[in-house]
């Protein structure tokens, strides 16, 4: 490491401030949960006071250090490893049941996991899991049904393994993977019916609905019958309340076709219906959902095309300055690099960190759910890769 | 009060009927108006100029919990004391013995401690002063505890180093600093005021660094813990400081009447003369200020 000439040492060492911080104030400082404003003064004191340096260096010893938000990232949660032990052991039973279901149920009432944004199957693939459908009618339609009238929507749609499929090209591992992961969300979330409109009762459908309508591909989105894209507009509903009417009056109105449609009857004329319907459905919801910062720094939320605000609180107290929304994602960044992500429209809320910074985040950027950009007052420019777990200050 | 000021008074007592609510202070015997006048006064202290919206963050970030339950203790609650006592007993010994690694001295720091937490002192009305009076909830209340361990030591350390032997000493590892000499005088006139120059650009953080390093003689990754950073940051950061501290004072010298060549020369002899007299000034002269004063009985 480079020397420094004694005679910079000899300055170096000159005491300036003289009064010490008191013992709230390096505490606070140990825990990284100090103003940018105090920090720098703690930090003018402690460069130019060895004595604080020393009580500083004993008190953190191996003190664990205390984040000055109690809220773990999701990543960090541990609940998050309980759910995700127990979602992963019923994906791996599920996936042998999810390459043997019938794909007669339409894509649309599927659910994807939020971060994973991948297009389920080609167009092809589709195709040929209507054809397959078709040729499964009969059971799977009136299995289908005693489902609906129980209340459960069989979301599990992929069709068995015909010769037909099987000379065909198969979805990728990515797309069976994601696949049984819509298996296994099947048992996690049950979506009911009621009165024609589906009511979402879990947390996934509600999280998930907004990104799979943005990858849906056309061809799978074709293959959808308008019932099930009916009523996944109810879904959609519970998303933004107060377009909540709007959207289950829709689905209400479809609930009988949705009901029949069920079992996967597909023709021309319902799929390119659905598919407006759709697409119509997802810029109504995309539209619908603004994110803004206000002038006094706090975040708010519009879902009827920015009429009304909500004011959202990822924390007591935070002040923000950026904000960057795709679909159901969402990053708040604002000062003493307060940084916040939500990957179910603003329900929720998880901190992520810029290790080591306290400038305020004055931009935020993400091109998709995995690569984004944040700019600090400072200068410094920070990158993720993978939807803000990490941060690299470039 | 404009109406303004009234929707602003009126969130402020939102949030402090918010935070009385979740401390739990009123199982301490502490009344929400006692409670809001204990905020006032720590908003005063640390954030004076806050109003509306600054002040309702800044009350937000308190730890409240810990707040209410250190001045039940310091009021002498029983159940506060309880708690913390179930709570924080065996860490404040940890926290010492980590402080000083010895069993004794350890449960002598801890002790001595406890005592000024309990307050065994009492105050000019005839109250007992408990120390815990002083806890704002600016950080957390296990590490408060360990930075006064951390600052009663050194205090302790500073003030009774002198009556310690020179034998006990070296079996602590304490470097004894050699006999003062005086300063040799700077090579040249222009070498203090670049110098200075150079050190008043660098950030507070980077001065910090350096006297860590350099000063202190602390590892990387200890210093990388002070800051919360990465070690290898802090190994960049060193040099990057180190050349552009250098860099700077050329520069300096240069400004000054120097040729590049003669400002480099000059650091030079600074830089061989280092070795022989780095150890000598490691042990920085200190103000002499405790960082607290024990009232005396």
């Amino acid at each position: 490491m480079a020397e420094l000439p004694k005679s910079v040492l000899q300055r170096l060492k000159q005491p300036r401030s003289q009064e010490h911080p008191d013992a709230n104030l390096l505490a606070a400082f140990c825990e990284q949960s100090l103003t940018g404003r105090e920090r720098e003064g703690v930090l003018a004191h402690l460069a130019t006071c060895a004595d604080c340096r020393e009580a500083v260096a004993l008190a953190q010893g191996d003190m664990q250090q205390q984040p000055a938000v109690l809220m773990l990232p999701w990543y960090r949660r541990p609940q998050t490893f309980t759910w995700s032990a127990v979602a992963a052991t019923l994906v791996v039973g599920a996936a042998l049941v999810v390459n043997y279901r019938d794909r007669a149920v339409p894509e649309s009432t599927r659910q994807l996991p939020a971060r994973r944004v991948t297009p389920a199957v080609s167009a092809q693939q589709s195709a040929d899991a209507a054809g397959a459908a078709r040729e499964q009618l009969p059971k799977s339609n009136a299995k289908n049904e005693q489902l609906a009238s129980r209340g459960e929507v069989q979301t599990e749609h992929r069709a068995k393994k015909t010769p037909d499929l099987a000379a065909k090209p198969q979805p990728g591992p990515e797309a069976k993977d994601l696949d049984a992961k819509r298996a296994g969300r099947l048992y996690a979330d049950k979506i009911q019916t009621k009165g024609g409109a589906l009511k979402d009762d879990g947390a996934g459908a509600r999280r998930d609905e907004e990104a799979k309508l943005r990858t849906m591909s056309p061809a799978v989105a074709a293959s959808a019958p308008q019932a099930p894209a009916a009523s996944n507009m109810a879904v959609l509903a519970k998303e933004q309340p107060s377009a909540a009417s709007t959207q289950t009056e829709q689905a209400q109105a479809a609930a009988p076709a949705a009901q029949k449609a069920v079992g996967g009857m597909v023709s021309a004329e319902v799929a390119s219906s659905a598919q407006a319907v759709l697409k119509a459905q997802k810029s109504k919801v995309e539209a619908a959902s603004r994110w803004t910062v206000s002038a006094d720094g706090q975040l708010q939320r519009s879902s009827d095309s920015g009429r009304t605000w909500q004011t959202v609180t990822p924390l007591q107290g935070a002040t923000f300055r950026a904000v960057a929304v795709i679909g159901s994602e969402v990053w708040a960044g604002g000062a003493a690099a307060d940084l916040f992500h939500s990957s179910d429209g603003g329900q929720t809320w998880a901190r992520q960190l810029l290790s080591g910074s306290t400038a305020a985040i004055v931009s935020l950027r993400f091109t998709d759910p995995q690569h984004g950009t944040a700019q600090c007052d400072d200068g410094a420019t920070w990158v993720t890769t993978d939807g803000g777990q990490h941060w690299t200050k470039r | 009060m404009t109406a303004a000021q009234a929707k602003s008074a009126g969130k402020i007592d939102s949030v402090l009927v918010e935070l009385y609510a979740r401390s739990k202070a009123g199982s301490y015997g502490i009344s929400a108006e006692q409670f809001s006048q204990i905020l006032a006064r720590i908003a005063g202290k640390y954030a004076p100029e806050a109003s509306g919206e600054q002040l309702r963050a800044f009350y937000s970030s308190l730890r409240v919990e810990e707040l209410a339950l250190a001045r039940g203790c310091a009021a002498g609650h029983e159940g506060a004391w309880e708690i913390f006592l179930t709570r924080f007993r065996e860490k404040l010994y940890d926290a010492a013995h980590g402080i000083v690694r010895d069993d004794a001295m350890a449960r002598e720091l801890a002790d001595g401690l406890y005592a000024d937490l309990y307050g065994t002192r009492t105050g000019e009305s005839g109250a007992r002063v408990s120390k815990l009076e002083s806890y704002t909830g600016r950080g957390s209340l296990e590490g408060w505890l360990r930075t006064v361990l951390a600052q009663e030591y050194v205090n302790r350390y500073r003030s009774g180093k002198r009556n310690v032997s020179l034998e006990a000493q070296e079996e602590a590892g304490h470097q004894l600093p050699s006999p003062q000499r005086e300063d040799p005088p700077p090579p040249d006139a222009r070498l203090a005021p670049a110098i200075d120059q150079a050190l008043a650009a660098l950030s507070a953080e980077d001065r910090f660094i350096l006297a860590s390093y350099y000063l202190d003689g602390r590892k990387l990754a200890q210093i990388a813990k002070m800051l919360g950073v990465h070690e290898s940051t802090i190994s960049r950061k060193v040099e990057k400081i180190a050349a552009s501290v250098r860099k700077t004072i050329i520069e300096g010298l240069v400004y000054r009447g120097m040729s590049r060549r003669q400002a480099e020369e000059a650091l030079e002899v600074d830089v061989r003369d280092v070795s022989m007299d780095i150890r000598s000034r490691l042990a920085q002269e200190t103000q002499g200020r405790p960082f607290f004063k024990k009232e005396s009985p």
